[in-house]
């Protein structure tokens, strides 16, 4: 089913939560919305799920208006970041609720209701732990039931708010590889709502990047990371140097105006310890720092008084072996300049 | 601290995550016995001072059961109610902004403030043939004052402030979500009360239904004013207790408060016992 958002607006108070909201979701695509927290991104999936109530604006459904119809009546599976599963019941009765909600005539037969319930713990391969309450399971184990619970009534949207943000990094990213799968298999449409760029690059069709109520850009996950429209796209989706004009001179790419700001992500600057090219610039080590699998070196331009960031691949450093205090030469291997510059 | 001690060693210090183990016990024992367990103990050593068959014969004495039947069944019966309109009043003050909540939410505090006589002065007053509410009852043939139902409405006012103290906060608390996610999943409202929210206050229903019933059992000012305290008829245990002492029959009113001491203690029981149970998915 693709959803249509037509102008939507909605107010909490003084704060415009969503500011005129146009997105189109395809039917049977993933997309993500991705911002930082007071976005609005979480205010437009409850809209989409009937949770919220638009003060303006449409919410349509495969073409038919569905902005009025109550969240009962909607057919969407939310699942919650705090899982929301009904601690009282077991993992199988819990997965079985909205079946057994059902009214008499349209509920399936209890022996539907099992053979659909044990269908969907093999899909999220706990049938083990069927009679375990939500409190005896993990993190992640209670958000892949809450998934089979909302899956369970067959929704034609599933909405998904933050999902793994309450879980630990390695789980996190177990479950939104396994999610990206199970969506590859059953192609429900379906939005999901995250803060973290990573995820959203990593699991998204579409990527719809929010920010103070307004979308600033929407499109695959290169296009949005290669070709963000706006500054703010630029430095949401990675690290961001900024190159002020005067640093950018002799820079070919680069105009010559004081007033123009270059966006340099931190993989893309070059550390050197030889001046290769006229345009590098000269900078001091000011801290070295191993993350993982790459170092992460802090530099002070001193020609315009910058600090940069930069990350070298461990060999490059081990190569390079660089001391706080030494000085060496660096050079943006890509730069972005935006035609109108708003400042972040 | 060894590492391979006996193995009652090792048991007891696998309990005790928590330090003070040993001490808390020991408080807890000595204070339940001070204030509990040695006045009620001497209770049953006082109306030991009975053969097993005149004990028997007094505490099964027709005017004896019927103020049992009377008293413990009354009790039931207004702690049920103190459930249903408690739960309904903790519910509209946990979920409903209105004016004056404050001052609501302070006059169910109130039956417990008042002078259990005050009260029931007060409510034998309003409910005689002449009272506020009495006077639109008698008509209809609904007597209050002065029979059964008026120990029933004095039970009920003295317990009410037990559920809905125990049922309100556990209704804030509540995550909003999980009626989100009930909706969501196409239940409509009499469903997610009876299937979502209503097995999430359960326990502490029955908590505040403990509470209210064992303190209607143990009601004596309020219900000596609006019973009419006729024997055989509306007149309550406690009532009975006080009659017995009055006539300097210590052994007999003894031996009635044991019968009340073991009933209560094994309704009170079976309730934890219920709520244990319907706590089971928290373990």
């Amino acid at each position: 089913m693709s959803i249509d958002i037509d102008n939507v607006s909605k107010q909490f108070g003084s704060f415009a939560a969503l500011s005129d909201i146009r997105l189109n979701v395809p039917s049977g695509e993933l997309v993500a919305l991705l911002g930082p927290s007071g976005s609005g991104k979480t205010t437009l999936l409850r809209i989409i799920a009937g949770l919220e109530t638009p003060d303006s604006g449409r919410i349509v459904f495969d073409g038919t208006e569905a902005t009025n119809r109550h969240v009962r009546e909607r057919q969407v599976g939310f699942v919650f970041q705090h899982y929301a599963l009904f601690r009282h019941m077991t993992v199988f009765d819990n997965i079985a609720f909205g079946l057994m909600v059902k009214p008499r005539r349209e509920r399936p037969s209890r022996g539907e209701i099992r053979d659909k319930v044990f269908g969907l713990l093999r899909l999220i391969q706990l049938e083990q732990l069927s009679d375990r309450y939500p409190s005896q399971l993990s993190g992640g184990q209670r958000q892949r039931v809450a998934l089979a619970r909302a899956l369970a009534v067959e929704p034609k949207v599933l909405l998904l708010d933050e999902p793994f943000g309450a879980l630990d990094a390695k789980v996190r990213a177990e479950l939104r590889r396994w999610l990206r799968r199970l969506h590859d298999e059953i192609h429900i449409t379906s939005v999901f709502v995250t803060h973290d760029q990573e995820e959203a690059l990593e699991v998204a069709d579409r990527i719809v990047v929010m920010n103070g109520g307004k979308i600033e850009q929407e499109g695959t996950p290169g296009e949005v990371y290669d070709h963000p429209a706006t500054p703010f796209v630029f430095s949401f989706l990675g690290n961001v140097n900024l190159f002020h004009g005067r640093s950018l001179s002799g820079e070919a790419a680069v105009r010559k105006q004081a007033a123009t700001v270059g966006y340099v992500r931190s993989h893309d600057i070059e550390v050197e310890r030889r001046r290769s090219n006229p345009a590098s610039l000269e900078a001091a080590v000011q801290a070295v720092q191993t993350v993982g699998p790459f170092v992460r070196v802090e530099l002070h331009a001193l020609s315009a008084d910058d600090v940069l960031e930069a990350e070298l691949s461990r060999d490059v450093a081990d190569r390079l072996d660089l001391r706080v205090g030494e000085t060496v030469f660096v050079r943006p291997r890509k730069v972005t300049v935006f035609a109108e510059d708003y400042q972040i | 601290m060894p590492l391979l001690g006996g193995n009652a060693m090792k048991h007891s210090r696998r309990q005790n995550v928590i330090p003070g183990f040993g001490l808390s016990l020991g408080y807890t024992i000595f204070y339940l016995s001070l204030i509990v367990l040695i006045p009620l103990s001497s209770v049953v050593v006082k109306s030991a001072s009975f053969s097993w068959g005149t004990y028997w014969s007094t505490v099964t004495a027709p005017r004896e059961m019927a103020s049992y039947r009377l008293t413990f069944g009354v009790a039931l019966l207004a702690a049920t109610i103190n459930c249903v309109f408690g739960v309904l009043t903790a519910w509209v003050l946990a979920r409903y902004r209105l004016p004056g909540k404050r001052i609501v939410d302070a006059l169910v505090d109130l039956p417990f403030a008042l002078p259990t006589a005050v009260a029931g002065i007060t409510l034998a007053t309003v409910y005689s043939g002449n009272g506020w509410i009495g006077r639109w009852l008698e008509p209809h043939g609904i007597k209050v004052a002065y029979t059964p139902l008026g120990i029933l409405v004095a039970m009920t006012f003295i317990g009410l402030p037990f559920v809905v103290r125990t049922v309100q906060p556990v209704l804030a608390d509540l995550e909003g979500e999980l009626e989100e996610a009930a909706a969501c999943l196409g239940a409509n409202r009499w469903q997610i009360f009876s299937r979502v929210v209503f097995p999430q206050i359960l326990p502490a229903i029955l908590t505040g239904f403990a509470l209210a019933f064992a303190r209607a059992v143990g009601e004596y000012g309020s219900i000596i004013f609006i019973a009419g305290n006729m024997p055989m008829v509306s007149e309550v245990t406690p009532l009975l207790i006080i009659t017995k002492l009055e006539q300097y029959d210590y052994p007999g009113a003894t031996a009635i408060a044991t019968v009340m001491l073991s009933v209560s203690f094994f309704v009170l029981l079976a309730i934890n016992l219920l709520q244990k149970r319907s706590r089971r998915f928290a373990s």
